[in-house]
This record gives C-alpha cells, structure tokens and sequence, in this order.
C-alpha cells in the first residue's frame, strides 16, 4: 500500500548549502544573485587597502599611544583621529574611482589639507582628492551627533559618493546599524541594489567596548621608539594598525602567535613623500596554506573574529 | 596698430592674440543691457554703428524720470562709470536731450562722461565730425569730397540742398541729434522669471494645507521650466501672511534642477521651521535665477557625445544642495590650495559648489602635519640651548621625553601684509617625536619668545 509520505531521501549536501545560503542572503542584495563570493586572499596575505575598499562601516580607534591612555584628565575632550591613515585609504579609493567624491564629516575629522593634497599627490600622481573633497561641519549643537548620523546616511546613499570619512564619536549600536545597512548598498525596498559605499568611522580608543555594528574594527597606535635625544634626524613615522574585527574572515586552525601576527601591520609613512605603506607584522611568521579566507559579506556570528572583547597589547610586534 | 607692428613693439608673451566673435560680443552685449535696467527700465542695444563685420558697441537708455532717483544726472553717471569700471569695461558715458547728441558726444567727446545739457545741443555738436550723426561711410566721403568735415559746417549750409545731394537719411540724422526729429529705440525685453501663485480663499494656519499647495505649485513651476527647456538655480517661496509681512523662503541649487521630488525634498524642512503667524493668504513662487537644462530626450540621443552631467554627477550636486539647505552653507566647505608659506594661510575654505579661485598655488614641499589646530595650544618646552633642539615638553598635563627633534624650521610673516600692531609675526618650527611615537609640530614664536603646539601628525 502506498503511504502518503513520500520518501525524499536523504537530505542532499548542495541542497542544504543552497538553502542555507539564500537565507543568509536574505537582505543582501550582493549574496542574492547567487554569485560567488568574492575572494579577497588568505589570511597570510590579507589586504588591509582591499577590505577598506569594500563598502560597509569601518570602524578606527585610537590614535593614542597605549601607555599615556590611562585615566588622564582632558584625555577624553582631546581625542584626535587617526587622519593620517584615514586619509591615506580615501586617497586610494578616489583614486581608483574616478569620478567619485570624499566626503569628511564633523571638523575634527577634517585633515590639513595641504597635506591631504601631498598626501594624494604620492599616491596617485594628482591632487584630485582635494579637489573632489567636500568638509562638512555639523559641530554646532546638542544635536550634533544626530546632525552627524543623517549626514553620513546621505552621503552614504548617494551615488557620486567614493568614500565618507567621519566623526563617529558617541555613536549607538542602532545608528551604526543604520549607517551600515546604507554603506552595503542595501535598500529597504530591496529593490534595485547599488555598490556598498566604504564608510571611514574615527572614534576614540575609550568607545572600543560599546556595541557596533561595523563591518570591521581597526586600531591605530603611534609606534614608540627608543632612543636618545637626536638633532636634524628626521625618521619616518611608524603606526601598529590592527584589525581588532573583521566580519566574514573565518578562521582555520592556525596557531594562535600566527593568528595575531596576521591581523597586525604596521604603518609607514615616508617623510619626504607622506606616502603610507603598510606591511604585515607576521610576513616572516606566515607559512602560506593558511585555511582562514575572507569572504565578503557571509557572516557567521559564531565564528567571525572578533577580539575587540579582549585586552590586546598595541606593542609593536 | 597693427597686429604685426604690436608683436614688433611689445614682448610676445604680452600681445595675446583671441578670435574676433561677433555673435559672443552681441550676446555680451545683450547681458550688459539687462544689467543696466538697474538705471533704467528702457534700455536698448544700440546697432546703428554695426557696420559690415563690426559688433554693435553701444548701450542706449532712456533716462526721462530716471535721474531723480539717484541724486541728479551727474551722480547716476559717476555710478554707471564706476559700476562699469568694476566689471572690466572701458566706457564712454554722454548724456543728452537726444540719442543722437549723447551718440556723439559719447564717442567723440573728449571726456569719458559727459553731460550735455538742452541749450547746449548745437554748440556740443557743432565742432563734431560728420561721422558723429550716424551716418554711412558713403555719405562722410562724398561730404568731404565737398570739403564738409564738421557738423558746424553742415549746419550752415542750407537744408533744402541737403536731401537731393546726400540723401534723405543725413537729414534725418541731423535733425534727430538736434531734437527736431523723434526717435524711436526698441528696449530689451528680458523674459520674466517663472512664477506662480495661489491665493487662498481665507488665511490658513494648516500645515499641511500649505505643503500640499506648495507641492502643487512646484508642479506647475517645474512644468513651466520644462516648456522653457530651463531648471531652477535658486527658488524664492513667499508666504504672504494676514497679520505680518511675508515670509520668504529660498533654496539655492548647485545644478539647475526641475525635479519638483527634489526641490520639495529642498524645501519641505524649510516649510516646517516657517512661523505662520494668524495664517497664510497667499503662496507665491518664483525662479529668481534659472539656468538651460537639455530636454530628456535630446540627453538621451546624444549621452555619448556631449559631456552632459552624468547621473553620478547630478546626485553629487543635490546631495550638497541638501546637506546645504539643511545645515547652512556655510558648513559644506570646500578646500583650495594659496600661495602662501604660512601654514595657516596656505589654504582656504571656500562654500562648496562655488567656482574655485584659481590661484596658483602648488604642492607643499614640506612636510606638514595632518591636523592644523585653530588655535595655537600654549605648552612648556625645555631646550638646552635658546635656539637648540627640544629636550622635554609639558602638554596638556603629560610631561613627554623628546626621542627625536627636527628643526628649526624659520617661517617669516609675511611682510607684504601690514601688521595691525607692527610686530614680528616670525615664527621657528620644530617637528618632535615625543618618547610615545607621537610626533608634534612645535613652533616658538620669535617675538613673544612662546612656544605652542600647531599641529599633528596623528
């Protein structure tokens, strides 16, 4: 006699994976055409310039040196951003769209701009970054963070937009949440999808323990030197830039020293040029073969690397 | 002179040589008589001396009831001639009882300005040449073919001969200059700007009937701007209300638009802040500058071939015009490069949008920091010697061991600017890595012997 269950079979592996993944996709227009995602190296050879490329909320610390952010009185009203880095990724994203604009919100966020212009200058040759850079001053009142928040959230959503540098000072979970819904491109529609926006977020090293929503967490600390009292020596400046969070890098088994070392590069930046090279702190260490992968935009929250709960060392590897 | 002989006589990088482009001179020409209706309402383009390829170079006004205005005849002349003087123009300024006398006078006078005043018509005109009557080169050279060179010389002969020898036009001519003859100008007519208005039938202190009227109208004046094949630059919305006077609402624009989705997204956070008042009677709009949009389809035909403002473009200009309207203008900046070598002046905000300055100014050399503070932060500094290398600084309560300094690195003020006080604005700068790796631009000001932080490198 015939039953009216139906025997399925077992259940099939591609299947399953289909299924799992258009649910992970839902709301996300770049997983849902069904397209690969997108490979951005092994975790030996991650690119810190490409995962900034990639639209979405990239959040900066620090800019303090570790030793000197003990509980100093005034430390928390000065706080300045990590503009030298910041603007050597805008320089390299204008630069390689052309057409596009920066924009940088709140005036502590708002480089020297001749300096922005050399800056530009040793990366692409121009000075086109100032020329497409508008500076935006919302500073004026109570209401100066919600000022702040509308502003990136334009910004963000407009098409001529390359790259949005900003004051995230005091930013909740929820506003980070809206910011990086617009800078992924994802409109609440769903219709039509656009290509993400990256979003350039400064906020002070005293903020790194509030929720967020960012794509990514970097830390930015000053590199101290040793040394004694010398005249007319200038030597290039040295940042430890680290990626505290990245959603989507999945990690294999990797030994733990290795696994530091690769989130971890350090900053130069050539007196005579102003020109910014990072270099990774674990080159040497790296062995290659390494399993952990970065995938744009598939998250599985057990697993993304996130290290921003812990106390990590800024001395220099 | 000659081109050939100005080559000759000047230095060739100062003899510019540019293409003679009769219809830009018209257009010109046209622009800056609707910019003298600002002295009178009847203005006209005169081209009586285009002769062959020759632009017309003239402007003629009406007066009549004008001079009162602005202090007498002699004062509005002072204020043409001055006004002109500032946009870049040369000019030649006659008034007269009579065109054809202010013609004259303006182009043969031996004064830039000149007034002349209704008796003295034919004394001023008597020592003219005849070319002074507007009249051909045909007609000058048979007059002096008969040894007629002046005006004076003209009038004395008798007027019954004149027609049948030179023609009816000499005599015409004459007898315009001297006022025995009407002329007629034909005045510019500018368009006027696209407007529309909606009165309601009692004052209304409804917002939300005021947001709907106002959408309407943006309907009507959009489609208004369609016809003309124009956008709106800048939108004036007058809220006429019963007991106060009216309220004026403006948005300025960075391209011309005539979305009304994006004008009202312009206007409508406006529209909230308006104070009402006891109510609204009427509503009024109006394009104060306008500028031309190429039709949808014709953008569409020729997107290759034209540089058009792309999509990206056109976003990038109602994304500032938003943020503009909705913050100020004073707070969406725009950076431009000086010539200057001091840091604080070798750079200036300008509101975005806005046309550059063009000034030459180049990439600094040097190195600078990538924060310019405002305001110069005092701080204690221990140098071994008065004009040595940093050895400790004492910054905002951290007393920092210096690892490295750089400097001095002396900035003159500039001395070209006076100083309101007269002193030494000179000012040595010293680039130092403190012992935790952050590097500080240190500059002692010479005079005051003080030290302050300038900037970081952050």
């Amino acid at each position: 006699m015939r039953t009216g269950v139906r025997d399925i079979g077992g259940p099939s592996p591609g299947k399953l994976d289909e299924l799992r993944a258009s649910i992970a996709g839902l709301g996300r227009p770049e997983l849902r055409s069904g397209a690969p995602a997108r490979r951005l190296g092994t975790h030996a050879s991650l690119d810190p310039w490409a995962i900034l490329a990639q639209g979405g909320l990239h959040e900066w610390f620090g800019g303090d040196p570790e030793q000197s952010r003990s509980s100093k009185l005034g430390r928390e009203v000065f706080w300045l951003p990590p503009l030298t880095i910041l603007s050597a990724c805008a320089a390299r994203i204008v630069g390689t769209n052309p057409g596009r604009h920066a924009v940088w919100i709140g005036s502590r966020c708002w480089p020297y701009p001749p300096t922005l212009a050399r800056q530009c200058h040793a990366v692409t040759g121009t000075q086109a970054l100032l020329d497409r850079s508008v500076f935006i001053d919302t500073d004026t009142s109570r209401s100066a963070r919600a000022k702040r928040v509308w502003a990136i959230e334009l910004a963000v959503r407009c098409a001529g937009v390359g790259v949005v540098v900003a004051d995230g000072s005091g930013l909740s979970m929820a506003e980070s949440r809206r910011i990086q819904l617009a800078a992924t491109g994802s409109s609440s529609s769903g219709g039509r999808s656009r290509p993400g926006t990256p979003v350039l977020i400064a906020r002070p090293d005293s903020e790194r323990r509030e929720l967020s929503a960012a794509r990514t967490r970097w830390r930015v600390c000053p590199l101290a030197r040793s040394g004694t009292h010398t005249q007319n020596q200038s030597r290039d400046q040295g940042w430890s830039v680290e990626l505290l969070r990245c959603k989507g890098l999945r990690l294999a088994s990797a030994p733990a020293s290795v696994r530091e070392g690769t989130r971890r590069w350090t900053a130069r930046r050539d007196h005579a040029t102003g020109h910014i090279t990072l270099e990774s702190s674990a080159r040497a260490e790296s062995d290659g073969g390494l399993a952990a992968r970065l995938v744009g935009g598939s998250v599985t929250p057990g697993r993304s690397v996130d290290t921003s709960h812990r106390q990590s060392s800024a001395k220099p590897a | 002179m000659e081109l050939a002989r100005a080559r000759a006589l000047f230095d060739p990088d100062r003899v510019r040589l540019e293409q003679h482009d009769p219809a830009r001179d018209r257009t010109a020409l046209r622009r800056l008589a609707v910019w003298a209706q600002r002295f009178s309402p009847v203005v006209a383009v005169d081209d009586t001396s285009s002769e062959g390829d020759m632009s017309p170079d003239g402007l003629l006004l009406d007066l009549s009831g004008c001079a009162p205005t602005w202090g007498g005849e002699g004062r509005l002349v002072e204020a043409a001639m001055k006004h002109l003087q500032r946009l870049g123009f040369n000019a030649r300024i006659a008034t007269g009882p009579t065109f054809g006398c202010a013609w004259a006078i303006a182009r043969f006078g031996d004064r830039n300005a000149s007034i002349v005043e209704i008796d003295d018509v034919r004394t001023a005109l008597a020592p003219m040449p005849i070319a002074a009557l507007r009249v051909d080169s045909k007609t000058i050279e048979q007059l002096a073919h008969v040894g007629i060179e002046r005006v004076s010389q003209l009038l004395d002969m008798p007027r019954a001969t004149l027609p049948s020898r030179f023609g009816e036009t000499l005599l015409l001519r004459l007898d315009q200059a001297l006022g025995h003859a009407i002329e007629t100008i034909e005045p510019i007519r500018p368009v006027p700007p696209p407007r529309v208005e909606r009165v309601f039938d009692g004052p209304t202190d409804r917002i939300e009937a005021i947001e709907h009227t106002v959408r309407e109208l943006l309907e009507q004046i959009t489609h208004e701007f369609a016809r003309r094949g124009c956008g709106a630059r800048c939108l004036d919305i007058e809220l006429l209300r019963s007991d106060l006077g009216p309220e004026r609402l403006s948005v300025t624009l960075g391209l011309p638009s005539r979305s009304p989705k994006h004008l009202w997204q312009l206007i409508r956070p406006k529209l909230e802040r308006a104070h009402l008042g006891f109510g609204v009677e009427a509503i009024r709009m109006e394009a104060r500058a306008v500028a031309p949009i190429r039709h949808e389809q014709a953008e569409h035909a020729h997107a290759s071939q034209e540089a058009s403002p792309s999509e990206a473009d056109r976003a990038w200009a109602e994304l500032l015009d938003t943020l503009g309207n909705q913050l100020g203008a004073d707070r969406v900046l725009h950076a431009e490069l000086r010539a200057s070598h001091l840091p604080e002046r070798a750079f200036r905000m300008g509101r975005a949008g806005e046309a550059p300055e063009r000034v030459q100014a180049g990439v600094t050399q040097g190195d600078r920091p990538t924060v310019l503070f405002e305001h110069p932060d005092p701080v204690d500094v221990i140098a071994l010697t008065p004009d040595g290398p940093v050895h400790r600084v004492r910054w905002r309560g951290e007393d920092l061991a210096v690892s490295a300094c750089t400097g001095p690195e002396r900035i003159g003020s500039e001395w070209w600017r006076s100083q309101e006080d007269g002193s030494d604005r000179s000012r040595d700068y010293f680039m130092v890595d403190v012992e935790d790796g952050r590097r500080i631009w240190i500059a002692r000001s010479i005079q005051r012997e003080r030290w302050y932080v300038h900037g970081i490198w952050a």
